[in-house]
């Protein structure tokens, strides 16, 4: 759908076919989504190999399918603080310019339809996480409470060679 | 000159680009052996097949230029092979001129569908004929001209007389490819291009004669038979056939036999040998990998099996199937490893030509002897030796071999020698490069590290000869004025030594004054797969690879003593530097320190404690991504039997980090 996006025909297909598939997941209290095109694998609890002499992001590699990848503390990447420190770990497998890379969240909420119109351009210093790496917000209505905000990223950004 | 090529074209031009590059690169070592050598008609004859072959092909796919200067080359061959002329060495000049625009020519199609204009080949087509007209003019007192550029077709034609009931296309085709069999003129005729390519049902004819097993000698009656023969170096069975041919009816008997000979001449002509894309063997490679950790990870299991229910005979004949199919996996393994070997004769085969002709323009007299070409090492590996072995080689040229009046004055042949070699010694292949030249000056070396700031004088009093030899080695030694001469092509010592270290190799250099330098290098096998030794430390596993490991011994506390910011460990007369694995990872050092394995870093020895040992494992290397590609001191990671990941020290950049405290104390 997304795809479809990108070659620019997006008003002959505007109708329901134009909505996005997002992972939503929780970093602290924070509501996070990625796009699914991204998204290769969510795992939970494997075993993380940690790497001497690497950035302090860089929690270790792990082992998807017989390939050796790195996994990311996605809080320490977007510089969010750590005040919440989950029982188990999940990693969500992206994929990036850099290969498959394992993200540690704390939390996979589940799979998400959303329309793109309601994708609003970023608010400066939302929730602390450098706009360059956020691609929309969603208010997103909630039954009893009111509004939340959901934060889409833009994984591609995130893992380009300037931002590492 | 753009070409346009459709899907089925591609595909032959794709064939032919691989057997182009192969002819030229034979070339090369062909055309400086005939040097040496030029009476040699066997080469002789080689070069004029090969170049035949390109003509052929390149006139296939119309591919113009290359066919005028691969026919020019190939008339030179033709009428030195038939002594109408005499190799000099200003032809040799030229026809390797000739040879590299053709080299060039098949890059431009590689890289972009093109090839040379007319225009960019007038100038050597030229010279080229320049040389086959010289000589024509001093032979046509002998022979009428028109008879030379047909190669003294007609002249011969009168020799040839066919027995009855010969084909009349069939015996133009005999006498058009004279000297040629059967099957050689089909594939003659198969290359050329389509406007001249005899009708479709000739071409059957000749299928139909090759079938029935005939061949031109059935065909015609005359002493030409031997000539024929002759041609294609088969004495014992002309010997055979001699007797037999000129009574045509008795041929039958011997028919049977003569099949036989045919088959197995062109069974011997085929090479036993399929191309396969390089994708496909990496494939098969990574699969095999795949295998060999599940092997370990069956193995690991069916033991802890054995331990857990003791023997019954269930367990006894499973342990008994996993070690059958162990030992096929290994088998497996080295099969698949073989398919991606290849004879260092690929690269070693460009060196005669480099030699030859940098030796010519710094004015030097210069002998390459190579020796081991057969050796076969891993193709990754191969390929990136390369660079550095010319820059090796470059440099004894340049820096190494004295001119020759230096050389005489010194008592030496005037003649320089270079000597390229490689062998293996059981699981590394050691390659060599050694020149009897002026060898290395220790104090000049020192005396420059010192001008470059990359030692103080203090550090340069105390090493060793060995010592200021690892300087040429290091980083920003080489200087700008060197890079402007012949040995630069922008590759420094640093980027040689850094290559060979990261093949998991190592390099070293022995030279003695006046006498002259040796390179050796010591490369793996192989890339995929290695034997590493598994050491703990702060509970975590890491694999070292064995061919770095030196020695293993245990862990005593009053051998350790402190130098300056350093630990040093005394092992029998020899001082190491000594360092904690967890130190040299900047991780919180262990308290407990039972063991100390002495690994090689580069050229030295240097000793590390670690907790535990863990024996030893084959294992597959993987890459740690992109991401992680620099890190310094992991060389990979593997995953163990139990599908954790164990990261693979790499000891060559382990002390990186470390090494400029360090000169002078290593």
């Amino acid at each position: 759908m997304s795809e479809m996006e990108v070659v620019g025909i997006k008003e002959v297909t505007a109708e329901k076919s134009t909505e996005k598939r997002l992972i939503t997941f929780k970093l602290n209290d924070e509501l996070i989504g990625i796009d699914i095109i991204n998204v290769v694998k969510i795992t939970i609890d494997m075993d993380i190999t940690p790497v001497p002499k690497t950035k302090d992001y860089i929690l270790g590699v792990m082992n998807l399918r017989g390939n050796i990848i790195p996994v990311v503390t996605l809080k320490r990447k977007l510089e969010l603080p750590e005040t919440y420190t989950p029982t188990r770990n999940t990693i969500i497998v992206v994929e990036t310019d850099f290969g498959n890379i394992g993200l540690l969240v704390d939390k996979v909420e589940g799979a998400l339809n959303v329309d793109p119109e309601n994708v609003q351009p970023p608010p400066m210093n939302s929730i602390g996480i450098d706009p360059e790496f956020i691609e929309g917000v969603i208010m997103f209505p909630k039954e009893n409470e009111d509004k939340e905000l959901l934060t889409i990223l833009n994984i591609k950004k995130i893992f380009k060679a300037d931002n590492l | 000159m753009k070409l346009e090529f459709t899907d089925d074209m591609r595909e032959i031009l794709e064939e032919f680009l691989i057997e182009a590059d192969e002819i030229l690169s034979n070339l090369d070592q062909e055309l400086i052996e005939l040097e040496n050598n030029p009476e040699d008609k066997e080469l002789l004859n080689k070069i004029f097949r090969g170049m035949h072959t390109l003509k052929g092909g390149a006139g296939f796919l119309n591919l113009t230029t290359i066919v005028e200067i691969a026919h020019k080359i190939e008339d030179i061959f033709n009428k030195l092979r038939n002594d109408e002329m005499t190799l000099t060495p200003e032809m040799m000049d030229v026809i390797f001129e000739g040879v590299d625009k053709l080299k060039e020519a098949i890059e431009m199609l590689k890289e972009s569908d093109e090839i040379p204009d007319e225009e960019d080949i007038k100038d050597i087509l030229q010279k080229l004929s320049n040389i086959l007209e010289g000589k024509e003019a001093l032979n046509s007192e002998n022979n009428s001209s028109d008879n030379q550029s047909d190669t003294g077709l007609e002249k011969e034609e009168k020799d040839i007389e066919f027995v009855e009931g010969v084909d009349e296309d069939i015996k133009k085709l005999i006498l058009q490819f004279k000297g040629k069999d059967l099957g050689e003129i089909l594939e003659e005729i198969i290359l050329l291009p389509p406007d001249e390519r005899p009708p479709l049902d000739v071409i059957e004819k000749l299928e139909q004669l090759i079938v029935e097993g005939k061949d031109v000698k059935d065909l015609i009656k005359s002493k030409e038979n031997i000539e024929i023969e002759n041609k294609k170096e088969e004495k014992k069975e002309i010997q055979k056939q001699e007797s037999q041919l000129p009574k045509k009816q008795e041929i039958k008997p011997t028919k049977e036999e003569k099949k036989e000979v045919q088959k197995k001449k062109k069974q011997e002509k085929k090479e036993e040998v399929i191309r396969v894309d390089v994708e496909r063997v990496e494939n098969l490679m990574n699969l095999v990998g795949e295998l060999v950790l599940d092997r370990n990870r069956i193995v690991k299991l069916a033991s802890n099996l054995e331990i857990k229910y003791g023997d019954s005979e269930v367990i006894e004949e499973l342990i008994d199937s996993i070690t059958g199919m162990s030992r096929t996996v290994s088998d497996l393994q080295d099969a698949v490893m073989k398919l991606r070997m290849q004879p260092v004769k690929k690269i070693f085969s460009k060196f005669p030509r480099i030699v030859r002709d940098l030796a010519k323009r710094l004015n030097k007299k210069v002998n390459l002897i190579l020796e081991g070409e057969d050796t076969e090492i891993d193709r990754s590996i191969l390929d990136k030796l390369e660079d550095p072995l010319i820059h090796l080689v470059r440099n004894a040229i340049d820096h190494g071999i004295e001119p020759p009046e230096e050389r005489i004055k010194a008592g030496k042949p005037e003649e320089g020698t270079i000597k390229l070699s490689a062998f293996q010694e059981g699981d590394r292949i050691i390659i060599a490069i050694e020149d009897d030249g002026r060898g290395i000056n220790v104090e000049k070396v020192k005396k420059k590290a010192v001008e470059k700031g990359l030692i103080t004088p203090e550090q340069a009093e105390n090493m060793s000869d060995k010592e200021a030899f690892e300087l040429l080695f290091m980083p920003g030694f080489s200087t700008a004025d060197e890079v402007s001469e012949v040995s630069g092509r922008g590759v420094g010592m640093d980027v040689v030594a850094s290559t060979i270290h990261a093949l998991r190799g190592t390099i070293e250099i022995e030279s003695e004054p006046g006498k002259g330098t040796k390179f050796i290098m010591k490369l793996p096998l192989t890339v995929a797969i290695i034997r590493t030794l598994m050491v703990g430390i702060n509970e975590r596993i890491f694999a070292i690879p064995l061919y770095s490991v030196v020695e293993i011994v245990k862990y005593d506390a009053e051998n350790v003593k402190k130098v300056g910011n350093f630990k040093s460990f005394m092992l029998r007369d020899e001082v190491f530097l000594l360092f904690s694995l967890s130190e040299l990872f900047d991780m919180e050092d262990s308290s407990k320190k039972e063991f100390i394995v002495i690994v090689k870093v580069g050229e030295k020895n240097i000793a590390i404690s670690v907790d535990n040992l863990f024996g030893e494992e084959e294992i597959v290397i993987k890459p740690l991504g992109k991401l992680l590609e620099e890190v310094q001191g992991i060389a990979g990671a593997t995953i163990t039997g139990d599908g954790k990941v164990v990261l693979i020290v790499d000891t060559n950049s382990l002390i990186n980090d470390k090494k400029t405290q360090l000169v002078g104390v290593l």
